[in-house]
């Protein structure tokens, strides 16, 4: 099933596979609470992959 | 997640300390623990799912109605006010670590032999890595759900006489949840929705700030430096048109001075040229003098002010407030050391301490006299420059007046001798004159348009330093912006990511569960042709249809039924690939003898550990001998009516 999921998603940029893996993994941790408080997690991960992802533009665009 | 050992610790009728090892070989992955009713296997079916979960896990409800948890041998061993408690130690492997958890509570024995308990028990989760590093793990309840969650933990730890509930025609909803949770679409679904209401917020918050104000700002202060630039450059164009003309001047002038006839008035403009530049000069100095003199005026302003000041000082001194005779210190000292100079104790209350008391009230404190001192002589010193600047700004006024006099003077004799230069016999010589005066015309044009140009400079530079200051402004905003845009981006790409992948999943998963229970049900029941197959349908609907095409799970036995349930509960465990074990507590309690002797046949080869709590009844015949080269572990619970407490004692 995993190995199902991660074909699914193959075709994504790598960012947003990280996102997605990230938050998988951030609701798997919270999936017994029938409201579970994610969103300040979410915001972290969202940003964290975000700065990296521009960094890495930035960086590239330095070595064209 | 394989079990390993599990340790109970007066758990219930288990007084003492109990250990048993779980079989976890590829081949013989089964374990048995058979006992008579009572003898305590839901007691230890129970301690695994409290060790693992207590009796609640974020509102889900785990040991309910079970009664005490802690041993009643050992309470009543106990001494009144001692400390007795429970615990149970499960160790498992999962995903390449070695976990170890405990759950433990400690409660107080009462008077009346009853036990007073904390609400809450003590919970421990540590993990040994690859390294053999053993460390405590920070979020046991999150490790817990990512290893098996507590809402999916009863697909894989399950009562047997319950397991039949899958199979009944109205527990649509419960296979539904059972493959939402087990398959992760619940979490696929609650990730999509909350990467959604992310993406919502960033959206309103990016519509609420963005408004193209930076390229605004930018193309403005653009077309003010192109304005100012074409003006510094008109202006420098005008000076050197001014240069030019200045030498013609010049040369004109020379001539002049060089002809016979208009030599002396040359030489006399000449004069009166330089004569009107240094009075012109010596105008703008005294301009200038005015001006300062204007701005310290102050003093004339706060006139009333200084003089009623000064009287107040007066009247302070004439009353000899200022300077005071006795230091402030000097008593305040005295009053301390509570001694007179001349040696002699002061009483606290007598009269001289009184006096002491009132010379402190009347004295000031040496650094407000400092600041009287220097006040007054600021002061005092007002008066004489107020007299003084009345004096210098009357003077100047009356020297400006006279330069704007002796500079009009001068000017007219000026255009007297341009007059007569003018009026020159020599035609060659006027038409001189002529050109001069339409050249010095030309330069005052210059001038003028050179002075209209230095404001315009003036204004633009300053609207150009504003606009850059708005600019490094607004391109800090639009950096966040565009971080905003990026995350927004992310996102929302993330939550599409998911939903279009969701159907499709979901749909394949369904479908491979639908396989997988059909192939397991034929294998495990007993008529196997006369159920021609088994459907899970769009909406999570688990049917069995019969050899006439009819849909008939209302008419299914509750072995049966119990059959259909296990076929997809094992389904769900294949598919999900989890590497959980099947934990199965009476499984065989309501089954005919057909039924036992297919599930144990096949049974093993459908979980990657078997932990069965039996009967001796469920497991008899043909049913253990089809186990038998399966099992790894075995163990037999003894229960003792003499002190009601069970032994488990180790079978193989």
């Amino acid at each position: 099933m995993k190995e199902a999921l991660r074909e699914l998603f193959k075709d994504c940029d790598p960012a947003v596979r990280e996102i997605i893996t990230k938050v998988l993994r951030l609701e798997q941790e919270k999936i017994s609470v029938e409201r579970p408080r994610v969103k300040e997690d979410i915001e972290r991960i969202i940003e964290a992959v975000t700065r990296q992802e521009l960094e890495r533009n930035v960086s590239e665009g330095d070595h064209a | 997640m394989k079990l390993d050992h599990i340790t109970l610790q007066n758990f219930r009728q288990y007084h003492g300390q109990h250990r048993l090892a779980f079989a976890r070989d590829e081949e013989r992955r089964v374990t048995i623990i058979h006992g008579v009713n009572g003898a305590g296997k839901t007691s230890l079916f129970l301690a695994i799912n409290w060790c693992l979960y207590g009796k609640m896990t974020d509102n889900v409800r785990v040991v309910d109605n079970v009664g005490e948890l802690v041993s009643k041998e050992a309470v009543a061993q106990a001494r009144p006010g001692g400390t007795v408690g429970t615990s149970v130690e499960l160790r498992f492997l999962h995903d390449g670590h070695r976990f170890l958890v405990r759950r433990a509570i400690q409660g107080k024995r009462l008077q009346d032999g009853s036990l007073q308990l904390p609400d809450s028990d003590e919970f421990i989760m540590m993990r040994t890595g690859s390294d053999g590093q053993t460390k405590p793990v920070d979020n046991p309840i999150g490790t817990m759900n990512a290893i098996l969650p507590v809402n999916v933990r009863e697909y894989f730890l399950f009562d047997g006489e319950k397991i039949d509930n899958f199979a009944k025609p109205e527990s649509s909803s419960q296979v539904k949840d059972a493959i939402y949770l087990v398959l992760k679409l619940e979490v696929l679904d609650r990730a999509a929705k909350h990467l959604e209401d992310a993406a919502k917020e960033y959206r309103k918050e990016l519509r609420q700030n963005s408004g193209g104000e930076l390229r605004a700002l930018v193309e403005k202060e653009e077309v003010g430096r192109e304005e100012r630039d074409k003006h510094v450059a008109r202006k420098a164009e005008l000076d050197l048109q001014i240069k030019l003309a200045r030498k013609q001047i010049a040369d004109i002038d020379q001539r002049l001075r060089d002809a016979q006839a208009t030599k002396l008035l040359q030489k006399r403009r000449d004069q009166l040229t330089q004569d009107l530049e240094h009075r012109r000069s010596e105008l703008e100095r005294t301009i200038n003098q005015i001006r300062d003199l204007a701005t310290s005026g102050y003093a004339l302003v706060v006139r009333d002010a200084v003089d009623k000041a000064m009287a107040i000082l007066d009247a302070a001194r004439e009353r000899g407030e200022i300077p005071s005779h006795i230091r402030q210190q000097f008593v305040q000292d005295l009053i301390a050391q509570m001694q007179c100079i001349c040696g002699r104790p002061i009483n606290d209350g007598s009269s001289e301490h009184q006096r002491l008391v009132n010379l402190m009230q009347k004295s000031i404190p040496s650094s407000l006299e400092n600041d009287v001192i220097n006040t007054t002589a600021a002061l005092g010193t007002f008066e004489e420059r107020n007299k003084r600047h009345k004096q210098d700004l009357e003077e100047t006024g009356k020297r400006r007046v006279e330069l704007l006099t002796e500079i009009d003077g001068l000017e007219g004799q000026l255009s007297d001798v341009r007059r007569q230069l003018k009026d020159s016999p020599s035609e060659e010589l006027s038409r001189l004159e002529d050109k001069r005066e339409s050249i010095e015309a030309d330069i005052s044009s210059y001038t003028l348009e050179i002075g209209s140009l230095n404001t315009k400079i003036e204004r633009l530079n300053h609207d150009i330093t504003q606009l850059n200051a708005q600019i490094a402004k607004a391109r800090k905003e639009e950096s966040r912006l565009q971080f905003l845009s990026k995350k927004l981006e992310l996102t929302q790409q993330s939550a599409d990511a998911i939903r279009k992948i969701y159907n499709v999943f979901a749909d394949t998963m369904r479908q491979r569960i639908e396989e997988k229970t059909k192939e397991i049900f034929k294998q495990l029941v007993w008529k196997d042709s006369h159920f021609q197959d088994v459907r899970l349908d769009q909406d999570f609907n688990l049917e069995v249809i019969d050899r006439y095409g009819k849909p008939m799970r209302p008419e299914l036995s509750a072995g049966e039924r119990q059959v259909l349930s296990l076929s997809f509960i094992t389904a769900m465990s294949r598919v999900s690939d989890e590497e959980a074990p099947l934990v199965m507590d009476t499984p065989f309690g309501r089954l005919s003898s057909h039924h036992r002797d297919t599930i144990t046949r096949h049974l093993p080869q459908l979980a990657d550990q078997l932990v069965l709590f039996v009967t001796d009844e469920e497991l008899r015949d043909k049913a253990r001998e089809n186990l038998e080269n399966r099992i790894g572990a075995e163990y037999r619970l003894e229960f003792n009516p003499n002190t009601s407490c069970t032994e488990i004692v180790e079978v193989r």
